[in-house]
């Protein structure tokens, strides 16, 4: 009881306890000051290096949507079909239609192409397929029609050149008459984004702030292992060939963790970071389309190979003078299972925004490293990303 | 100091702003002093170890979590510094663990009479072994266990060094009674 008094006393005395410093101690200290660091907060720096690559693809892409593609003149064609008023996209079908059949002045302004021409002739495979072949040739050689007098429609015609309709042939009977396999094969190659098609997807993703405490017993000391997982930060890259509503994709990741770890008596506080390269493999389903909305669902696995990592020991522990700072890399590698859920939002024909709350689970590897996957294999995550095909 | 201008201060630190540095040094300064003393003995090398703490002060700003006061994380690293300095001189590895069956007790009331300028120099006067135990046991409150692992020296010789410290101490308030 006396001890502890006496303890008490001496503390008190102490706490408040200030000595007067010479002059020149600042001095001193000022000229054994190291230079200027810049230290980068990682998952700051991580994300805006995300973003900006996001920002980067996504101009790429409205640049290269800027020229009217094939998929556009699809557009225009069905557009006629059901509104076939004096639009721009009209007279260009209606130009180029002359263009084609210069002999038969065509009426097209009022009425679509399946009303204004009667369907008759049904070619043979063989014809179909000539005929499919000499149109898909000459759409790549299409240019404007020199003779063309109005201005305005020489200057749609040259910003859609590449415009096409499928052709109308005449008959015996000196009808016109559409190739409906012709519109049917445009169809198919205008819809890539509902049939099969290469999407490439880049997106960020974090997941939530982790407590793990591991009680644990070192020479002497029994106590508490303590490691704040902060929140993961995970960036990929992925490539998904379409088959219709399903798909199949790899691609590759890069996950940075930092943690914070301390044993219960202070001994030992400091700083963790691992850095892991990711091989994702896996397979998606679309199950619904609303209006811009695609929603799908995805399921498979990845595997991720640490690269580096290292342990800073924060200066108040009582291991700083000895360990300060040291680095490591795991070899163990790390398997998991990934369940995805998917909302994409079409920004623009060959963009779309989405974000995919994901369910992994990491398998034990027997790794002596204390990472989120380690400590907490059930993880749930969300990602944002863009996508785009071609 | 409020905690936002102790942020804005430690802010202003990490940017390398000399001025703010200067304010961080004239607050902590004759704290970190008085630690380095009650350590390692003398004034000089106290400076020493003040300026060593200093700048891992500075330079590791960006590890402080302020989940705990910045007081205190300024304390930890002046007597990390200290003893990092008491490590460098082998002090440590002289250390005997000779038991001492006498255990002796503090007078408390001579303790209350004395200022801390006095307590200091009876504390600062005390071998390097029995002030360091002594100081880390009596004054920051580490188990002799933990001190047995910051110091590498055995669990018995920290409880030793603390009564030889204690008997010492004894001796010397004598003289203000």
């Amino acid at each position: 009881m006396d001890e502890k008094k006496t303890i008490k006393t001496i503390q008190d005395k102490l706490s408040q306890h200030r000595v007067a410093v010479p002059d020149n101690l600042w001095e001193r200290i000022s000229e054994n000051m190291p230079s200027p660091i810049v230290w980068y907060k990682h998952r700051t720096f991580y994300g805006a290096a995300a973003a900006i690559a996001c920002i980067v693809i996504a101009t790429c892409c409205l640049y290269t949507t800027n020229n009217t593609s094939i998929q556009e003149s699809e557009q225009l064609i069905c557009t006629n079909r059901t509104q076939p008023q004096d639009s721009a996209c009209n007279r260009v079908t209606c130009l180029a239609t002359e263009n084609n059949i210069e002999e038969n002045k065509i009426e097209t302004t009022t009425q679509s192409l399946h009303t204004n021409v009667p369907k008759k002739h049904t070619p043979s495979k063989t014809e179909t397929n000539t005929q499919l072949n000499t149109f898909i040739a000459n759409s790549n050689n299409n240019t404007p029609n020199n003779n063309i007098k109005d201005k305005t429609a020489t200057d749609n015609v040259k910003n859609n050149y590449n415009a096409q309709t499928p052709p109308i042939t005449s008959g015996d009977d000196n009808e016109l008459y559409y190739d409906d396999m012709a519109l049917k094969a445009i169809e198919e190659k205008c819809n890539k984004r509902k049939g099969n098609s290469v999407l490439l997807s880049f997106d960020a993703t974090t997941s939530v702030e982790r407590k793990v405490v591991t009680p644990m017993s070192f020479r002497c000391y029994e106590g508490d292992l303590t490691f704040i997982h902060k929140m993961p930060f995970t960036m990929r890259a992925l490539v998904e060939k379409r088959f219709g509503r399903w798909g199949v994709g790899v691609g590759a990741s890069y996950t940075y963790m930092v943690s914070d770890y301390e044993l219960s008596n202070k001994m030992r506080m400091g700083k963790q970071e691992l850095h892991y390269i990711g091989i994702p493999l896996y397979a998606s389903f679309e199950f619904a389309r609303v209006g811009k909305f695609a929603f799908y669902t995805a399921i498979g696995g990845q595997l991720d190979i640490n690269t580096a990592g290292s342990h800073k020991e924060l200066p108040e522990s009582c291991a700083y003078k000895y360990f300060d700072e040291w680095d490591f890399r795991d070899k163990k590698l790390q398997f998991s299972a990934q369940l995805r859920l998917g909302a994409a939002f079409e920004i623009t024909k060959h963009l779309d925004v989405f974000v995919e709350p994901i369910l992994g689970y990491y398998f034990a590897n027997d790794s002596k490293i204390h990472s989120l996957w380690h400590d907490a294999p059930l993880s749930a995550s969300i990602a944002l990303g863009i996508r785009t095909w071609f | 100091m409020h905690i936002d201008d102790e942020q804005k201060l430690i802010k202003a630190c990490m940017r390398n702003d000399r001025t703010a540095q200067k304010t961080l040094y004239d607050r902590f300064a004759p704290f970190m002093m008085a630690i380095a003393i009650r350590y390692v003995g003398d004034d000089d090398t106290a400076q020493d170890v003040v300026q060593e703490a200093f700048i891992k002060v500075f330079s590791s700003l960006n590890q402080y979590t302020a989940k705990g006061s910045l007081e205190g994380w300024v304390r930890r690293i002046t007597i990390n510094s200290a003893l990092e300095y008491l490590r460098s001189k082998n002090i440590f590895n002289s250390i005997d663990d000779d038991e001492v069956t006498q255990i002796p007790t503090m007078n408390t009331s001579a303790i209350e009479k004395i200022s801390a300028d006095e307590l200091m120099d009876i504390i600062a006067s005390l071998p390097t072994g029995y002030r360091t135990v002594f100081n880390m046991y009596a004054v920051e409150g580490y188990s002799h266990k933990e001190i047995a692992q910051i110091m590498g020296i055995q669990e018995s010789s920290s409880r030793s060094q603390y009564i030889r410290a204690k008997l010492l101490i004894q001796k010397k308030l004598e003289k203000y009674l």
